[in-house]
């Protein structure tokens, strides 16, 4: 099977007309095989964009793109339980479960485990894809010691592994809303104040510098993940499919740069140029791979 | 590559009559740690007299950067108060010729998150101190305090240190990579520092006097903390064994330090 | 207040970061004590601190003699390759007499589980199960015996969760306030190059810079990153990344974007904790000095006695101790917190 290329769910809290055309044209016209769809980050935004499910999902699997829901990445109070105990009860779309509760929904039947759950080794990959995980999008911070390792296992056990390449990378969740707490509010009274940052508020050090990216319960890292140059390891590794997350910028293009990346149509050098053209402004990096600091940017492996 | 840790440290002569707090004393974590560093550290003189002096190895100065430097003053008197050693010499510190006794706490701030240094009394962590003793102030502090007169002092750290390695060697396994280092100590409120080098076949602690106006030491943060949580390891009151080596004079003066800090410290928490 | 009745008493989980500071916990009056090995497999991997093999083996002996229980924590996540040396932690654990073993991958539960089906397991708040499924999906799956709850939840929200868990619940009630949902943080990772999940490390002292100016102001940084800023006689803590202050574009002050260097204090819920079901209160601070468990221990078993007899606890007590001398009780007490 060739070079799957997915668009990873939407992280970030956007007007629902605005998400609907998105995948609207994702449909349409982005080179991708598979979509996530479903509310990851904060449950209360879910009920906006949940009435276009069905023309999205619809839209998009004519258009020959596989829909996956992804659930919440972290789930405690009864409704956010309930939400992923529905999504896990329905059998209309595959689910990829970003947390322990969803596992034990899917436990027994064919589901996707998503890159909020811990799966660092092959033991845990071994144990989950004999509860019926056909599909791991693995952990951002795994390096490619660890990630050639999985990729033997998961060829073993027939399960495919994907990875992400593009966009700001997930470091860590909360209870606490962070976006709300910048504005002087809490979760409960928050009134959804991080639509106003399409990509996320950044935050700043004392000095100036950029730092993080606070999106919600979520942060994120400032600089943008670019696995073009791994691309080819990647694959050699046996992930067969790369994972670009939604973000201001032209998600088309940059569907389209990977796909002629993968086809070994263009360089990672001119894919990396152009993709410094979509429109999303951040420094690369790529440290996670090659077990350096995460923010770095290069090819080389750090001094660890 | 190891990250450095800079510290531009202030302290006055104690000839020109400042107080010889050498260190920025807030019973502070942070302060607490400021004061343990890892001697590979230059201990780097402005001042150009000390610049000048003919020696093998130059002294760890403490020099008070102006144009007069009292370590001219008082370098080799009898009654100065010489610095110590430098790091690479292991020359010994200098004479205090007042006869005062004193003993030396540790100061460890209960409440510190993550590891930080403890800043330590004869190279032995000792019994805590509620970190809300207030430092005293003002030239006089140091009668109250009773400072130590270093030259009888070094065979006892010696001793000190000898008797920790030979009682609890699994500490050099704590320190692991980090014994082959300098470290240089401050106890809080104490007008002196103490360098110990932790190395299993000869375990080193010596006392030193600084009264430096600026000073630049670089230090490993690691190596600090490595050493921090080592030290913790050990049991027993120490403290108490120190000040019994003073004799009566040494436990009394530590019967008054304690009291001291129950005093300084408005939340009345028993350091022992 | 505690009538007794159908309350049973809970058991004070305290940490030990050395051997001396075991005894030390286990003298104070400690139930039982946690603690972990020398290297990566635990979520306290800092240098100088932990136990080897046979230091373990001592301390459980001395535990046990003083009727004090250990728990070894094997809660970090191994990465692939190198399960081995988190497998030959259980076994270790197993062979030395851990009276539970604490831990949070998938993979090393399966295997504790699988090899040594009679040994306790707990389940570490690394494991990041706060919700009735999440729980169920471990007790199931590997025959978890309590879970080391979050520090997120509010005590009704406790309470419902007993009710439908087939396990004990351990809750934090003192120490560090930890945020961001454990065993999922790649903050420190991203910015040294060491992970929290892999390698047992955050903020690792290595890569900790403090830096004075000439005005006496500190700067604390991590990684060459600027945590944050103490002007002279401010105290300086030692930095973690979610406890700096950053700025904002819509702010014009420095703040503490993630949370406040506050501890965690619950002793005011206690009894409310009892009655919620709660089995086990668990200190946290390995990395804490012996003094300070052991003044802390001590405050803390007068408390729970305290509680127990229908006395009022002491609470002025633990002020002294948290950090920045600022606590608070976190979600315990009501949602607003999130």
């Amino acid at each position: 099977m060739g070079t799957q290329l997915t668009i990873g769910p939407n992280l970030f809290h956007r007007p629902a007309e605005q998400k609907r055309d998105f995948y609207f044209r994702i449909a349409d016209e982005a080179p991708v095989d598979t979509v996530y769809l479903g509310e990851v980050v904060c449950s209360k935004r879910e009920p906006f964009f949940a009435p276009h499910y069905p023309e999205v999902a619809a839209r998009l699997k004519n258009a020959g793109k596989t829909v996956v829901f992804s659930t919440l990445a972290e789930a405690m109070i009864k409704r956010e339980r309930k939400m992923i105990a529905e999504i896990c009860g329905q059998d209309d779309f595959p689910v990829e479960a970003n947390d322990d509760a969803a596992l034990y929904h899917l436990r027994g039947k064919p589901h996707r485990v998503g890159p909020f759950v811990n799966v660092y080794n092959e033991d845990t990959l071994a144990f989950l894809a004999a509860k019926g995980a056909t599909h791991v999008t693995l952990p951002q911070e795994l390096p490619a010691g660890a990630l050639a390792l999985l990729g033997d296992a998961a060829r073993e056990l027939g399960v495919g592994l994907e990875v992400q390449v593009h966009g700001r990378i997930p470091l860590a969740l909360s209870a606490r809303c962070y976006h709300a707490r910048a504005h002087g509010r809490v979760k409960d009274n928050c009134q959804l104040i991080c639509e106003q940052d399409p990509d996320g508020m950044e935050l700043k050090t004392l000095d100036g510098q950029p730092f993080l990216i606070v999106n919600g319960i979520q942060t994120l890292s400032q600089t943008c993940l670019n696995l073009a140059h791994e691309l080819e390891a990647l694959t050699g590794m046996g992930i067969g499919a790369f994972r670009l997350s939604p973000q201001s910028g032209d998600m088309v293009e940059t569907a389209r740069i990977f796909r002629a990346l993968a086809d070994l149509e263009i360089s990672a050098e001119e894919a990396t140029a152009r993709l410094g053209k979509t429109g999303f402004d951040a420094p690369f990096s790529n440290g996670f791979y090659h077990q350096r600091e995460g923010y770095q940017w290069g090819a080389a492996p750090g001094p660890h | 590559m190891q990250p450095r840790t800079k510290l531009i440290w202030r302290g006055g002569c104690r000839h020109k009559g400042t107080s010889t707090k050498a260190v920025c004393a807030h019973p502070s974590e942070g302060a607490a740690l400021r004061r343990v560093w890892l001697a590979n550290a230059r201990l780097v003189p402005h001042c150009r007299h000390c610049a000048e002096q003919d020696s093998p190895s130059p002294p760890v100065v403490i020099y008070d950067g102006r144009e007069e430097c009292p370590c001219r003053a008082c370098f080799g008197s009898p009654r100065g108060n010489l610095i110590a050693s430098s790091l690479s010499s292991q020359r010994s510190g200098a004479l205090d010729a007042s006869p005062r006794l004193g003993v030396f706490q540790s100061a460890v701030d209960p409440s510190q998150s993550p590891p930080l240094p403890v800043a330590v009394s004869g190279g032995m962590a000792a019994d805590t101190i509620s970190s809300s003793i207030r430092p005293l102030d003002g030239p006089g502090a140091l009668l109250r305090l009773a400072p130590v007169p270093l030259f009888p002092l070094q065979p006892l750290l010696g001793r000190i240190v000898r008797k920790i390695a030979a009682l609890r060697p699994e500490i050099f396994d704590r320190i692991g990579p980090h014994t082959a280092k300098c470290f240089i100590i401050d106890p809080e409120n104490m007008p002196f520092v103490l360098v110990l080098h932790p190395d299993p076949e000869r375990p080193r602690l010596r006392a030193a006097l600084f009264f430096t106006r600026e000073l630049v030491i670089e230090g490993d943060t690691e190596a600090a903390v490595c050493l921090r949580n080592a030290l913790d390891d050990l049991d027993g009151s120490i403290a108490d064994d120190i000040a019994d080596m003073f004799g009566p004079p040494g436990r009394a003066a530590l019967a008054l330090l304690r009291r001291v800090g129950n005093h300084d410290d408005g939340r009345g928490h028993d350091p022992a | 207040m505690m009538t007794g009745e159908d309350t049973i008493r809970p058991e004070l989980v305290c940490p030990a970061g050395t051997p001396a500071s075991l005894r030390a916990a286990v003298d104070a009056g400690a139930d039982a004590v946690y603690c972990g090995f020398q290297n990566a497999t635990n979520a306290r991997n800092f240098p100088g601190l932990n136990f080897t093999l046979m230091e373990l083996e001592h301390s459980v002996a001395y535990a046990h003699k003083n009727g004090a229980k250990v728990l070894l924590a094997v809660n970090s996540f191994p990465p692939a390759g190198q399960t081995a040396l988190w497998k030959q932690a259980v076994d270790d654990g197993v062979r030395l007499g851990a009276d539970a073993l604490i831990v949070a991958d998938i993979g090393v539960a399966h295997y504790a589980a699988t090899h040594h089906p009679e040994q306790r397991l707990h389940l570490s708040v690394q494991a990041g199960a706060p919700s009735v499924e999440a729980i169920r999906f471990y007790t199931e799956e590997f025959g978890i015996k309590r879970v080391v709850l979050p520090r997120i939840l509010t005590i009704p929200e406790i309470k419902a969760l007993h009710a439908e868990i087939g396990c004990e619940i351990e809750c934090f009630i003192f120490g560090n306030h930890g945020l961001m949902a454990e065993g999922r943080c790649s903050l420190t990772n991203y910015i040294t190059g060491l992970s929290t999940n892999m390698d047992g490390v955050c903020s690792p002292a290595a890569n900790v810079e403090y830096i004075e100016d000439a005005q006496r102001n500190l700067t604390v940084k991590l990684g060459g990153f600027t945590l944050d800023c103490f002007a002279c006689g401010a105290m300086a803590g030692y930095p973690t990344i979610c406890k700096g202050r950053y700025m904002a574009p819509h702010r014009d002050d420095a703040y503490y974007a993630f949370e406040e260097p506050l501890s965690l204090n619950l002793a005011e819920l206690l009894p409310d904790l009892v009655k919620a079901g709660v089995t086990a209160f668990k200190i946290e601070g390995r990395q804490r000095s012996r003094a300070y468990v052991k003044a802390v221990v001590t405050a803390w078993r007068a408390a729970v006695d305290n509680i127990m007899a229908g006395r009022e606890p002491r609470i002025a007590d633990l002020l002294a101790f948290t950090e920045g001398h600022k606590q608070t009780q976190g979600a315990a007490a009501s949602k607003r917190w999130r």
